[in-house]
Formats: structure tokens, sequence, C-alpha cells
């Protein structure tokens, strides 16, 4: 008597569910008699796959015998399906919307059976193009974050990997993932980072930026404190170092940390050449990043305050390109700093093949004619696209952007207080770098803290068999590298 | 009680005992100490580096007896509350001194020799708030800050060489040419040059195994004294003792004669770079002077920084021209001789004496 009631609600309640269902654009909905009782079946179009459909669960709802879902369930060949009895009008719409197929059968416990076919339309795996490198591994993440694991875990298939996925947003509800090896990695490291993500509170997150921004140890500072990466090769590399790993669903770029400032001029490359090529490239790319920062604002204050400092041969070569110039030289400086981001803005906005175009017309024809013009000096012109092109050494897109922007606050000094204030003004960003943390560990190091073992692997790179220990960095817990907990004990 | 997150380890004492002593003296220290011993200032240099170490080591004999171990516990201790607590703020006012006196050279010479019309208290605003960002986070910033301080412009001695080309190693001859009294006047000159390691008696609760630091602490002196002494004896085989007479700044002079292809007058990039040398000493004082005050008053650190730093901001303004950081700097001079080599000797003895005391009671 009891169940009969109940039943009848239930009816009642899908009744009103359909009407309901009905006003949405693209609802679809059939019912069909089948020998054991009135089967409905229900889904939107725009979210379901239809082949998949039409294939497998059509045909086996008209074909085979069953009593009631359960058995129904046993014929279906997808996993993650739902059982369920007496689900709440938003629980369904919820699944509807996930692209889920919504079975309800009458009269039988449980009344309602969902089947997962969303329409997957995903992006092939294609070769990196931010961190392109000529030799190694040409996988780069997509937007789906399945595949995007699936990709770690080729790499690491072993069952200490640990996954443990959260969930973030308040709107969007995004899955996010946080990736450690068991026995390596930091349990602190791994809570700190779980602990702040389940902290962040804000309504979407479109991308792994988001998370990034959200859960950086200082948010006011012009510096990334995780690094991203879209190399899966990368991520599973940093991963046996001891780090951890935040993937985000619907981004392209993974998290990784704790890390340094040095790591983000690291290019991965530097893993696959040997270890003095290696070395070398890095050391460039250390040397151009401080001539990119510092050469502009340098040329201003010399110029500006000092000119003393110049000998004589290379004051007349100065001298006689800055003749024609009206402008002081943190003008002229400032005037083609902003042409170059201008340029860089708008090659960046714009598709690839009109790019390239604007490259050729910025740097040719608008470099030569402020030349002839008189409106800039040809060696700050050489002085500046070298600047710039240090700029773009720098492996991580995020870091070059920082390295830019910290340039012209450092130009407005060297202009009021020349190579005094210039020394100031570097050592405000030294100071801001040290207190900067990563995970609450220090950003600065190995510099300082000052840890020798962890600098094999920054300012150069070492042979791998010399790399004996995990990076103190990561307070792995288990130092040794090898590690010393093989299975084959 | 301090976290172990904020201590910092044993070898740092190393880069903080150096980071506080080599300062602004370093331009111009062989000129003062050329007034009495002349040619032999170098022996008088080892002499106050020998008596220096001494001292070191009869701070740490102090600090190692007591569990919280700074300046603030053992004054408190030995003197009881009210006498302790006065002696300790007599501390940060020398504390604060220092700082002044490093900061205004440092603006003394830069108006000298770079930019003539550059105002005190314009310079002030843009450093006072590098200090403060510096000191009012945790300890290890102010140690990265002397880290740095020491190791980035390590590469200032290695251009000392160039002047070498016109050594005249006659000029120190013969040695030991002055009677002891000369020499040791001479020292107590020298002496200024190393006084930094007062902070010791501040941070020496923040280091990790602080008692067996001590060796680092003395190596720490043993490479200010290297350093000074090779600046010293450049100058000196550098210059006649005529020329020394007339210099203020003999390090200066050195690098003037530099020239590289695409540099000349080295001194204004030598300058600039002794920016990162003398903020360690600024910023070592200052937190040195606030954490001292916060201990005993327990007022809020920040707040007690932003206070310290308006007192630092006036001190240096109200010392005028040549003459006010000269007097400002013979002073501290004297005071720092007294407070190391008289009062330390006598707290160590109170102190000494108390603890046996009190020992015989319980």
């Amino acid at each position: 008597m009891n169940k009969k009631t109940s039943q009848k609600k239930v009816q009642r309640d899908f009744a009103k569910l359909l009407n309901e269902l009905r006003k949405k654009d693209g609802f679809l909905y059939y019912s069909h008699k089948h020998a054991t009782g009135t089967i409905h079946l229900c889904y939107l179009k725009t979210a379901v796959d239809p082949d998949k459909l039409e294939k497998y669960i059509l045909p086996r709802m008209q074909e085979y015998l069953y009593n009631d879902l359960i058995e129904l369930n046993d014929h279906i060949p997808f996993t993650k399906t739902e059982l369920l009895n007496h689900p709440t009008q938003d629980q369904i719409q919820e699944k509807l919307v996930k692209g889920f197929v919504v079975i309800y059968m009458e009269n039988v416990s449980p009344s309602y059976l969902l089947i997962p076919l969303p329409l997957d339309e995903k992006r092939q795996v294609t070769i990196p193009e931010v961190e392109f490198s000529v030799v190694g591994p040409k996988e780069a993440f997509v937007e789906d974050i399945d595949t995007n694991l699936n990709l770690i875990r080729q790499r690491l298939a072993i069952p200490e990997l640990k996954i443990q996925k959260l969930q973030v947003g308040t709107v969007t509800k995004t899955e996010v993932a946080v990736l450690s090896i068991d026995g390596i990695a930091d349990e602190e490291n791994i809570n700190t980072a779980v602990q702040r993500i389940n902290d962040v509170q804000i309504d979407q997150v479109i991308d792994s930026s988001f998370i990034q921004q959200s859960i950086a140890d200082n948010k006011n500072s012009p510096f990334p404190q995780l690094l991203d990466t879209e190399r899966p090769d990368r991520i599973a590399s940093v991963l046996v170092e001891g780090k951890i790993a935040i993937v985000v669903d619907g981004s392209p770029h993974a998290l990784l940390g704790p890390t340094t400032l040095i790591e983000f001029f690291s290019a991965f490359e530097d893993y696959f050449l040997n270890w003095m090529t290696a070395s070398a490239f890095r050391l460039i790319r250390f040397v151009a990043v401080f001539f990119s920062i510092l050469i502009t604002p340098v040329y201003v204050a010399v110029l500006t305050h000092h000119f003393e400092i110049i000998p004589q041969a290379m004051l007349v070569t100065l001298v006689h390109s800055r003749m024609q110039v009206p402008f002081p030289p943190i003008l002229e400086a400032l005037l083609l700093e902003f042409t170059i981001e201008l340029l860089r803005e708008a090659g960046a906005r714009l598709p690839t093949k009109i790019g390239q175009t604007i490259g050729i017309v910025g740097g040719i024809v608008i470099g030569t004619a402020a030349v002839e013009a008189g409106m800039t000096s040809n060696v700050l012109l050489i002085v500046v696209a070298l600047a710039a092109l240090g700029s773009f050494t720098t492996p991580v897109y995020k870091m070059s952007n920082t390295i830019r922007l910290i340039r012209f606050p450092l130009l407005i000094i060297s202009h009021v207080y020349g190579l005094i204030g210039l020394a100031v003004a570097i050592a405000y960003i030294m100071v801001h770098l040290l207190r900067l943390t990563s995970l609450g560990r220090p950003f600065f190091a190995p510099i300082f803290p000052f840890r020798f073992q962890d600098f094999k692997d920054a300012l150069i790179r070492l042979p791998f068999d010399k790399q004996n220990k995990r990076p103190y960095q990561v307070r792995s817990s288990d130092v040794k590298r090898p590690a010393a907990n093989q299975h084959d004990k | 009680m301090i976290s172990i997150n904020d201590k910092v380890s044993a070898l740092m004492v190393f880069f903080l005992i150096s980071a506080s002593q080599i300062g602004v003296g370093f331009l111009g220290f062989q000129s003062i100490i050329n007034k009495y011993a002349e040619h032999d200032g170098w022996i008088s240099l080892i002499i106050a580096s020998l008596g220096i170490s001494s001292i070191i080591w009869i701070i740490y004999q102090i600090l190692k007896n007591d569990a919280r171990g700074d300046i603030v516990a053992i004054h408190q201790f030995t003197y009881g509350k009210w006498l302790g607590n006065f002696l300790t703020l007599l501390f940060t006012i020398y504390l604060l001194l220092l700082a002044t006196v490093v900061l205004r050279t440092y603006i003394e010479i830069v108006q000298v020799w770079i930019f003539p019309h550059l105002n005190v208290w314009s310079f002030l605003l843009l450093v006072i708030p590098l200090i403060y960002y510096t000191i009012s986070n945790q300890f290890r910033t102010v140690v990265g800050v002397c880290f740095l301080g020491i190791v980035y412009p390590f590469f200032l001695n290695l251009t000392l060489l160039y002047p070498l080309k016109y050594a005249d190693v006659t000029y120190i001859l013969p040695v030991m040419d002055h009677t002891i009294t000369e020499i040791m006047q001479s020292s107590t000159l020298a002496v200024l040059n190393f006084m930094g390691i007062s902070a010791l008696l501040v941070f020496y609760p923040f280091i990790r195994g602080a008692g067996q630091s001590q060796k680092y602490a003395h190596y720490g002196n043993l490479y200010t004294t290297l350093t000074y002494l090779a600046v010293c004896l450049i100058a000196y085989v550098y210059y006649s003792q005529g020329e020394l007479e007339e210099q203020i700044w003999p390090t200066l002079g050195l690098w003037k004669i530099i020239k590289m292809p695409f540099m000349e007058r080295f001194e204004y990039f030598g300058i600039a770079t002794l920016f990162f040398t003398i903020l360690p000493n600024v910023v070592l004082f200052m937190w040195a002077a606030t954490r001292v005050v916060h201990r005993t008053f327990g007022f809020h650190h920040k707040k007690v920084a932003v206070a310290l730093l308006g007192i630092l901001f006036i001190g240096c303004i109200v010392s005028v021209g040549r003459e006010g950081v000269n007097i400002l700097n013979d002073f501290a001079g004297k005071i720092g001789l007294v407070f190391l080599f008289i009062y330390i000797p006598i707290l160590f003895t109170i102190n000494f004496i108390r603890r046996k005391v009190r020992k015989h009671v319980s």
C-alpha cells in the first residue's frame, strides 16, 4: 500500500518534471511500451552525442528483456551510470545539462537511470606552441582534464601517483586535480595547495590562471609564484623531483610548485641537451634578462646625469647620434619602449599571419623612419630592440611580461635619481623577491636561503648523475635520488 | 618564542657579522687611521680586529647562559627590571645612532661626488620606505639583504687590483716605524668600522644552534679584516703620505683611475653599487632597534618600526653638512669604543657574578 502511494508520487513528479523540461530548447522525449511496462527517455539534444545514443542505448532498450532498470544497466556498455530512486527536479536538470540521458521506468525501484553520453568536442593533442622545443617530446596539454591527466599518467604509470580532485568556482564548479607522488612529495606542500584551493572563493574558474592568481602567496606581486607549463613531460619530471602539480579542467596549462625565480628561466629543453650546452644557454638567458631590465635605465641615467663615465671615443658616437633629437633621454626612451610594447600587443592580438606583417612594418619601417625623422637616436633604437629581444628569451610567457613591466618604473627613477636611484630601485626588487614565497617556500632560493645542493640545477645544469639529491626547496620526504624506497626490496 | 621558521642557519652569522661591519667606512677609513700610525695604519687595523674578536668571544660568553639569549633578557636578569630596561633604551639609541651615521655619511658621499644639490629628505623618502619594507617582515628578509650585501658587491674588491699598476711598495716601509701608543691610537679610530657587531646582541636567538655559531662570527670578522686590510694596503702603496692626508675618501680615488673601453670614472658605478653594502648596515641596526623596543615594552613591531624610522629621518636631516657628518662619525666612534670595550666587559663581569650568586641561593 505504502509502496504504491510512493510510486504514484514518483509518477506525479515525473509528469511535473516533463512539463517543466518541455519549455527548454532542444529537449527531446520518447516513451516506449515495453513488455514489463512503459519506459520514458529524455535528454537535451545539444548536450548528448547522438551516435552513441543510436548505437548503444536505443537498441538495447528495445531488444533485451529486462524487468527493472538494474538489469538494463547491466546491458549498457558505459561506466559512471547512476541509478536513482527519487531524485529532485534540480538533480535531474543538472544531469541533463551535463549531457546525461535520463531513463525513467514506471513501477520499479530504482526508477531513474542516468547514462552519461556527453558530446565530446575535444581538441586533438598537438605539439607545444608556447614552449616549443626542437628536441624532446612533442605533446602539449589540451583543454580536457581527463586527456591531460592521461598524458601525465602515461609517463608516470606508477601506483604512487596520487590525484586529488577538488571542485572550485561557485558557478562553474570546475574540476581541479592536485597531483603528487606518494613518498616523494612533501605532505605539507600538498596540504598547503589543497587548503588554498579549497579556500578559493570565486564564481568562475575558466583557466588555470584563475587558480594561479587566487592561491598566490602574495597577490600584489608582479611576479608569478607558480610556474605554468603546457608540457606533460615537464609536469612528469617535476613530480618526480618532489614538486606538486595542479591541473584544471578547461585549461591547456598545468601549474607546478613550489617553484623558484630561477626555475622560470630554465627551458625544459635544457634537459634534452648535454649539460654543457644547456648550462651555456641558461647563462645566456640570465645575462639577457639582466641586460633587458637594466640597459635602457642605465642609458637614461648615464645620459641624463653622469656622462662623465662614458669614455671620450664613445661619447662622440653617442652625441653624434643624438644631435638631431629634440627630446631628453627619458622621453626618447619611453617613446621607443612604448612603440615596442605597441608592436608586441598588436602582434599578440592579431592573427599570426597579419602579426608577422606588423612585425616587419614596426621593426623596419617605423624604426628607420623614427631615426631619419630625428625623433630618436639610432643607438637607443639598438639598445631598446636588444632589450626587447632579451625579454623574449625568457621561456615562461608570464615571467617575460613581468620583466617588461618592471623596466618602466626603473626608467623613471633613473631619470630622477640617476644611477643611485637605479641601485635603490633594484634593492626594492631584491627585497621584494626575498619576501616572496611559493606555496610557503622561499621564492629566491637557492640564492637565499643559500642552498649549494640546489645550485646543481639552477644557473647551470650539471649532469644527471651529479644531481644525486632532490632539491632542498621541495622538502622531499625522500631526498636521495634515485629513490631509496625502491620496490625490489 | 621565536618559531623555527624565523630562524636562520648558523652559517648566516658569517654574513650578518661582516655585512654589519663593512659599510661606508670602506670608502675612507684609510685616511682616518692614518692620523697617528701613518703608514703603519694597517697594523692598527689588525689590532682593532683582534680586539673585536675578543669582544665577540665575550658577547658569546654572556649570551650562551640565557635561554632567551638577547640583550633585553640579559639586562633584565643582571640589573633587574627598571635599570635593565633603562640601559636597553640607551642601547636602542646607540643602534639608532649607528644607523644614522651610516645613512647620513652615504648621503654625504652621494652629495659630494654625484649630486651636489641632492636634498637629504628627498633621498630619504626614497630609502626609508625600503628599510621599512625590509624590517617589517620576518628576520629572514633582513638576513637575505645582509647575505646579498656581501655576495653581490664582492666584485668591487677585484676592481681595486687595477690601481696596483701604480703601486710603490716603499710607501709602507719601514714596517713598525711608529710607537705602540701611536698604533693603538689609530686602532681606536679603526674600531668605528667594526662596530656593527653590536647587533649580535639582538639577533643571537634567531640563530639555529646559536651556541655553535661562534666560529662563524669570528670568520665573519676575519673576512671584514681581510677586506679592509687589502683596501688599506692598496691605498697605502698607491698614495704617498702627503696625498693620503688630503684625501677624504681614498677608495673612491682608487676607483677614479680605472678605465674600461665602455666606462670611465668607475667611482660613480662604485658608489651606486655600494648602496647594497650600506643597506644591510642600516636595516640590521634598524631591525635590531625595533626588535629591542618591541621586546622591552611589548609595542607592535610594525608601529615601533615606523616610529624609529621617523627618528632616523629626523636624525639624518638635522646633521647638516660635512662638519655635521664628521661630528656624528667621531661621536659614534667614541660611544662605540666605550660600549664595546668598557661596557661589554663590565656587563660580562656583573652578569657572571649575578649567575654565581643566583646559583648559590638556589
